[in-house]
């Protein structure tokens, strides 16, 4: 693709996701504002899977906010992803049966960070189903090695991206819920590449992705 | 999704879209001021609503100090003033009819209670549509880039003024409806990065929304809305052809949608 006015776009559509997210978090911010200041952090692990790829890949991920009144709350999260992918063959030798030698090894690393929104279906129940959105700016790194060739090559694509998430929280104590949650994670990673001749083109990743979590979360003041 | 008419039949049809819309909104105006003239003692009788049927229970997370003893209500002691306004943030996805692929959309409607169960006020949508062509890049295992040879995206665009009527105001599970007219504009673009070529079209026209969907109200400013929309409408644009004659291309954006969204009251 030519690197001709594709940026404008770009911008556009951040500007437009800038407002409605102002949007989203100042008027709860408005709304809130009687009420007392209480903050909570959440801690999560899990997996995610991208569609366009095959199996599931470890995940981490924090989300801290700010709540707004007895059931909404919005700030910011951050995760981390990462899927190893190998090319293996079986090894010669007398080894076991079961070597294999590692041919080729790509390392892909998937970082999001997002405005959120949060709503909680009840706060004085044990069990509080809950449900949120967010959207911001996504970061993939690939990096692979040949083994055979000894080629190493690195990438790195980014673009704007969103996810949602629902799950039902336990209630631990007043102050700590331990949430499970399913989420899905939608955006198209890209980065631009010239081509032998000099010409700017655009590659993309389809980094759609479904995953589920386990995650600690602690309201403080 | 492309149909071309001749110019000269198309302004009847606008012309009459105009009308209806008028009536319509004449018809919701009466009913509007109708309603106004009983709100006010609706409004009191909503506050108090609110306060009794209020599903929140803040004050166990947030515990808030109560009065000695309640403070005496007299005809000098105003009360509470109630939440006159109100915004829904909402997103979800919109799949026009022609266009068998759901988008997409987020938005906002602002409105202005009118009386205990009827609101009013302006809605601001937004949908993506896009499509690309594209090379696989034979590369490494795992995640697969592709090069992207060509681009085709739209964004449909709905300002319109809305009524809405929630059909109760005291229960937790809060049925609604609402219907929207204004204007509606489409703007189309598309990018062939082989043969360097770009075009873009503007389309525009009236247009109206239907909603309904049920609400879980949170507490007496809070409600989370789960509904099912309708768009209609043909927008159109002038073009002339190869022999310089004016004429009409309307794309019909008609489709369906459905929506998440958290409503508030301010």
């Amino acid at each position: 693709m030519r690197s001709y006015p594709a940026p404008a776009r770009s911008i556009r559509l951040v500007a437009m996701l800038a407002l409605w997210a102002s949007l989203a978090v100042g008027v709860p911010a408005a709304r809130a504002q009687q009420t007392p200041d209480y903050w909570s952090i959440q801690l999560d692990a899990g997996l995610f899977s991208p569609i366009e790829a095959s199996g599931a890949s470890p995940s981490l991920g924090v989300r801290y906010c700010k709540h707004f009144g007895s059931h909404m709350q919005g700030g910011v999260l951050a995760g981390w992803t990462f899927k190893r992918t190998t090319v293996e063959a079986p090894a010669d030798g007398l080894q076991s049966s079961d070597a294999q030698v590692e041919l080729a090894r790509a390392d892909a690393r998937l970082v999001p960070l997002m405005a959120f929104m949060q709503v909680d279906f009840t706060d004085r129940a044990w069990l509080v189903p809950f449900a949120g959105i967010g959207a911001g700016y996504e970061w993939l790194a690939l990096g692979a090695e040949d083994h055979r060739t000894g080629l190493k090559t690195e990438a790195r694509y980014c673009n704007v991206a969103w996810q949602t998430y629902a799950g039902v929280g336990l209630r631990l104590t007043n102050k700590v819920r331990l949430n499970n949650e399913l989420f899905y994670i939608g955006g198209s990673m890209q980065r631009k590449v010239m081509d032998s001749s000099g010409r700017v083109w655009r590659e993309a990743i389809n980094a759609n992705g479904v995953g589920l979590r386990v995650g600690l979360d602690m309201i403080f003041e | 999704m492309l149909c071309f008419e001749r110019g000269a039949s198309a302004p009847p049809h606008g012309v009459r879209v105009l009308l209806l819309l008028m009536l319509w909104i004449s018809f919701a105006g009466g009913l509007l001021a109708a309603t106004r003239a009983s709100a006010a003692s609706s409004e009191w009788l909503t506050v108090e609503m609110l306060q009794v049927g209020s599903d929140s229970v803040a004050s166990t997370v947030v515990p808030r100090p109560a009065p000695a003893s309640p403070a005496p209500l007299t005809l000098a002691t105003p009360l509470p003033k109630p939440k006159a306004y109100a915004i829904h943030l909402h997103g979800g996805l919109f799949s026009p009819i022609d266009v068998n692929a759901p988008s997409p959309t987020l938005g906002l409607r602002l409105a202005r209670r009118l009386g205990s169960h009827l609101q009013g006020g302006l809605l601001v949508d937004w949908a993506l549509e896009r499509k690309n062509l594209e090379q696989p890049v034979n590369s490494l295992p795992g995640l697969q880039p592709h090069l992207i040879l060509a681009r085709a995206e739209g964004h449909l665009v709905p300002a319109m003024l809305f009524v809405q009527v929630n059909l109760t105001e005291k229960r937790y599970l809060v049925p609604y409806a609402g219907i929207a007219a204004g204007y509606e504009w489409l703007f189309l673009k598309a990018s062939d990065y082989r043969t360097d070529e770009a075009a873009s079209a503007t389309f525009a026209n009236w247009a109206w929304q239907g909603w309904g969907g049920i609400g879980l109200r949170l507490d007496p400013g809070l409600r989370v809305d789960f509904e099912l929309s309708y768009n209609g409408g043909s927008l159109q644009r002038d073009v002339l052809d190869s022999s310089g004659r004016p004429m009409q291309e309307a794309v019909s954006v008609n489709g369906v949608g459905a929506k998440v969204g958290l409503d508030i009251l301010f």
